[in-house]
């Protein structure tokens, strides 16, 4: 039984993290570039620990957004530090990234309001 | 960098082009740096399963598309090559076989581009196979195994495609 529920914990947190990355992500590009080791660190950070990722993980998430032309790269060297990947969402992104959201309010409005009436 | 993982993940993706393969294996290299400089826990997974990742993305690069249609064309050509051997059938079963799993493995891990390729590649050499047994080597055949063995022929690059949609729609899902 226990093992069953811890199961069923770890499916909907790997369900729920697989569903919001991307947006997450996007959102996190919004208003500024941001190179990968940032974007791990904002990530953890902004949603207290939830997407804690790998950067296994991380890299093939933005690539895999970048090859389809939500974001786009470039490398930097900033002073004495070693070069940068930073990372910037494109039109095509911004766009996708407002969809996202009205569609990611939807859902979580239509959920609480279920929750809230079955509570 | 103080650990090796990015040259073992340089070489886990073995199926990628130069450029790609250098590009990743940079990005990895500087952020396990940066991680390490800020004193962070680096990643332990295996570079086999992160590799896995970027082939879901990228598929095969061009080089190893060509090496793996090289081996598609000489299976292709084992399995319609004509000769004066005892057993000739069993050896193109077996080299038709081999190009077939070859093409569907290329199509579904490669991509479309990769799976189609290895697929032509096989088909075509066993045309020139059968043309050199009838051209060549005066091999008669009779019109409806040749139409047969045309079909069948199609049938290899259809597998590739078929393959490459299999693809898709799982990495859909």
């Amino acid at each position: 039984m226990w093992h069953d529920m811890a199961q069923m914990g770890d499916e909907w947190s790997s369900e729920l993290r697989k569903g919001s990355i991307q947006l997450c992500m996007l959102a996190l590009l919004r208003h500024a570039p941001k190179y990968g080791f940032q974007i791990l660190k904002e990530l953890s950070n902004l949603t207290k620990g939830y997407l804690e990722l790998k950067e296994g993980t991380l890299y093939p998430a933005l690539h895999r957004l970048e090859k389809r032309g939500l974001l786009k790269s470039e490398w930097v060297i900033e002073g004495d530090s070693a070069p940068r990947k930073y990372y910037s969402i494109t039109p095509k992104g911004r766009a996708a990234l407002d969809e996202g959201l009205d569609e990611w309010k939807w859902m979580v409005d239509g959920c609480e309001a279920l929750l809230e009436a079955e509570k | 960098m103080s650990d090796d993982y990015a040259a073992r993940l340089g070489r886990a993706l073995y199926w990628a082009d130069t450029d790609l393969k250098r590009r990743i294996v940079a990005e990895i290299a500087a952020h396990r740096s940066e991680a390490a400089t800020a004193g962070m826990k680096r990643s332990d997974e295996p570079p086999g399963v992160v590799a896995k990742r970027y082939l879901q993305i990228y598929g095969f690069g061009i080089a190893f598309t060509a090496l793996c249609a090289l081996a598609g064309a000489a299976f292709g050509f084992l399995s319609a090559v004509q000769a004066d051997i005892s057993w000739l059938d069993g050896l193109q079963l077996l080299s038709l076989l081999a190009a077939l799993l070859l093409t569907a493995w290329c199509g579904i891990a490669g991509g479309m581009r990769s799976g189609l390729a290895v697929g032509c590649a096989a088909a075509v050499a066993r045309l020139v196979a059968m043309a050199v047994g009838v051209l060549v080597q005066g091999y008669a055949v009779e019109a409806l195994s040749l139409a047969l063995f045309v079909a069948s022929c199609a049938m290899v690059p259809l597998i590739g495609f078929l393959g490459g949609e299999a693809r898709k729609r799982w990495g859909e899902e």
